[in-house]
């Protein structure tokens, strides 16, 4: 029963949602909304797993003092305080908002356009032409790089006209097929699962 | 020297972007037909038509997304559009509060009427599919725990056939469950914000009429705020992106000339 009761859940959800996008049967289409709310609340409760999971995974690196501990206690106590008062007082709190407006928010951009150093450098270090691929790849990346600004159509109107051709032409065709193989995998990944074949979902799919 | 060089290109980089941040160099922005149908689309809709903005901004995407939509959210509260905000990342209703503020303050929006803002709903796609699909079960509250059905906005949409348009400003993938299920289940017109890096995947929807406009990272952004006669955040950054982009351009080629000087000295081994 442990095993067969998530086979029978994801036999019976996946046919009803599956039934529910091709068919306008008023009951079938009920129940699939139905299931797809119940995937919300399955979400919500992924997101309290995930916030547990990392006051466990610091509570341990405190309590055994591991290589910079210390981080570890800004992080606990940074988490319990806006938590707590976002379910106190609510996401909508000037609290709230004031935190988030002036510590979260630009911390975070500020993490984020940290990236563009790393670019920089990437783009020193790492990208060379090693043969006549990666100077094709060069040549492409630059011409839609320049494309896609304005600098790009003031040194030459070929230049972001090519840009869009690269973007519009060999690009779809690639990301066609890379969507529709992968389309192809989800759909015989979905029947397995139906059908029970698939149960690497369950403890590592062993019986 | 090779460290040493990094630190120099990071100093380069600091002013490569900041001085035309201070003196603007107004370059041109170049086309967008994207953009440009998106501003036709929205341009073409009806007064009192009710469209809804799916925000799924954050601080590491707002550069990119956040002029976009506020842009768009401009453009909607000018043609007398009304609007409803929906979220599906935690950050996204702390940016739909500042597109409330702007409105009510710029346009004399009323809240419940000509805007409103769903609460944050977790789990990407399948909520916007569980909007799509039953809006008036997806939500029973507002953002501010105010029940929906007495807002004379949410009583003008029954169903989700009832909005004009659709549009999400992501640095996901939703942005193409709009074009698989808003667009393909509904045939509801859907627009797509996303950042330059997601515009590869996207542009096959838009080519294949299934996003009536795409807007394309700080440049599609920079369009519309021009489109709409509203030069703001993203024109000014514009030009810090055009001189960023011909820097990383500069560096990628003199790393190649020193890779190239290195390998002839080594006997052509490199």
């Amino acid at each position: 029963m442990k095993r067969e009761g998530p086979r029978l859940v994801a036999l019976v959800t996946g046919l009803i949602v599956l039934i529910g996008h091709f068919f306008t049967s008023a009951p079938i289409k009920a129940a699939s909304a139905e299931i797809v709310r119940w995937r919300i609340i399955v979400a919500a409760f992924a997101l309290a797993l995930g916030g547990f999971n990392m006051l466990r995974l610091h509570g341990n690196k405190i309590s055994q003092k591991r290589p910079n501990w210390q981080y570890s206690i800004i992080f606990v106590v940074a988490f319990v305080a806006y938590f707590t008062l976002g379910v106190t007082t609510s996401t909508t709190s000037p609290g709230y908002k004031y935190i988030w407006q002036n510590l979260y928010q630009p911390a975070a951009s500020t993490m984020y356009s940290f990236t563009l150093f790393y670019m920089a450098s990437a783009c020193w270090r790492a990208f060379r032409i090693r043969n006549w691929q990666s100077g094709v790849l060069m040549v492409t990346g630059a011409a839609v790089l320049l494309g896609q600004v304005g600098l790009g159509a003031a040194i030459s109107p070929a230049i972001p006209k090519f840009s869009a051709w690269v973007i519009a032409v060999p690009n779809a065709a690639a990301i066609r097929a890379i969507t529709i193989g992968g389309s192809l995998g989800m759909v015989v990944m979905s029947i397995r699962v139906i059908l029970g074949l698939e149960r690497t979902y369950m403890a590592g799919g062993k019986d | 020297m090779r460290d040493k060089m990094t630190h120099y290109i990071w100093v380069a980089l600091v002013f490569v972007v900041l001085l035309p941040l201070i003196f603007p160099l107004r370059l041109p922005l170049g086309p967008s037909p994207e953009g440009e149908s998106a501003y036709a689309y929205i341009d073409a809709l009806p007064e009192d038509s009710v469209t809804i903005m799916i925000l799924e901004v954050a601080p590491s995407n707002e550069g990119e997304l956040w002029p976009m939509a506020q842009a768009i959210a401009r453009h909607h509260f000018t043609k007398g559009h009304r609007v409803i905000l929906a979220t599906f990342v935690p950050d996204g209703v702390m940016y739909a509060e500042k597109i409330r503020t702007m409105a009510e303050a710029d346009y004399g929006a009323v809240y419940g009427t000509d805007l409103l803002i769903l609460p944050y709903r977790a789990g990407g796609e399948m909520a916007l599919v569980a909007l799509a699909d039953d809006i008036q079960k997806a939500y029973t509250e507002d953002q501010y725990k105010t029940p929906l059905a007495g807002l004379p906005l949410w009583s003008a949409v029954s169903k989700i056939e009832d909005v004009a348009l659709v549009s999400c400003y992501t640095s996901g993938d939703d942005h193409l469950w709009l074009a698989r299920h808003v667009w393909g289940k509904h045939s509801v017109a859907s627009l797509s914000g996303n950042i330059a890096l997601s515009t590869p995947e996207a542009i096959v929807y838009y080519n294949n009429g299934q996003l009536v406009g795409l807007i394309s990272g700080v440049k599609g952004a920079a369009f519309y705020e021009q489109k709409i006669n509203k030069p703001g955040l993203a024109t000014q950054s514009m030009d810090a992106q055009s001189l960023g982009h011909v820097f990383l351009l500069l560096l990628m080629i003199a790393g190649n000339l020193v890779f190239w000087k290195e390998k002839r000295k080594a006997g052509g081994a490199a």
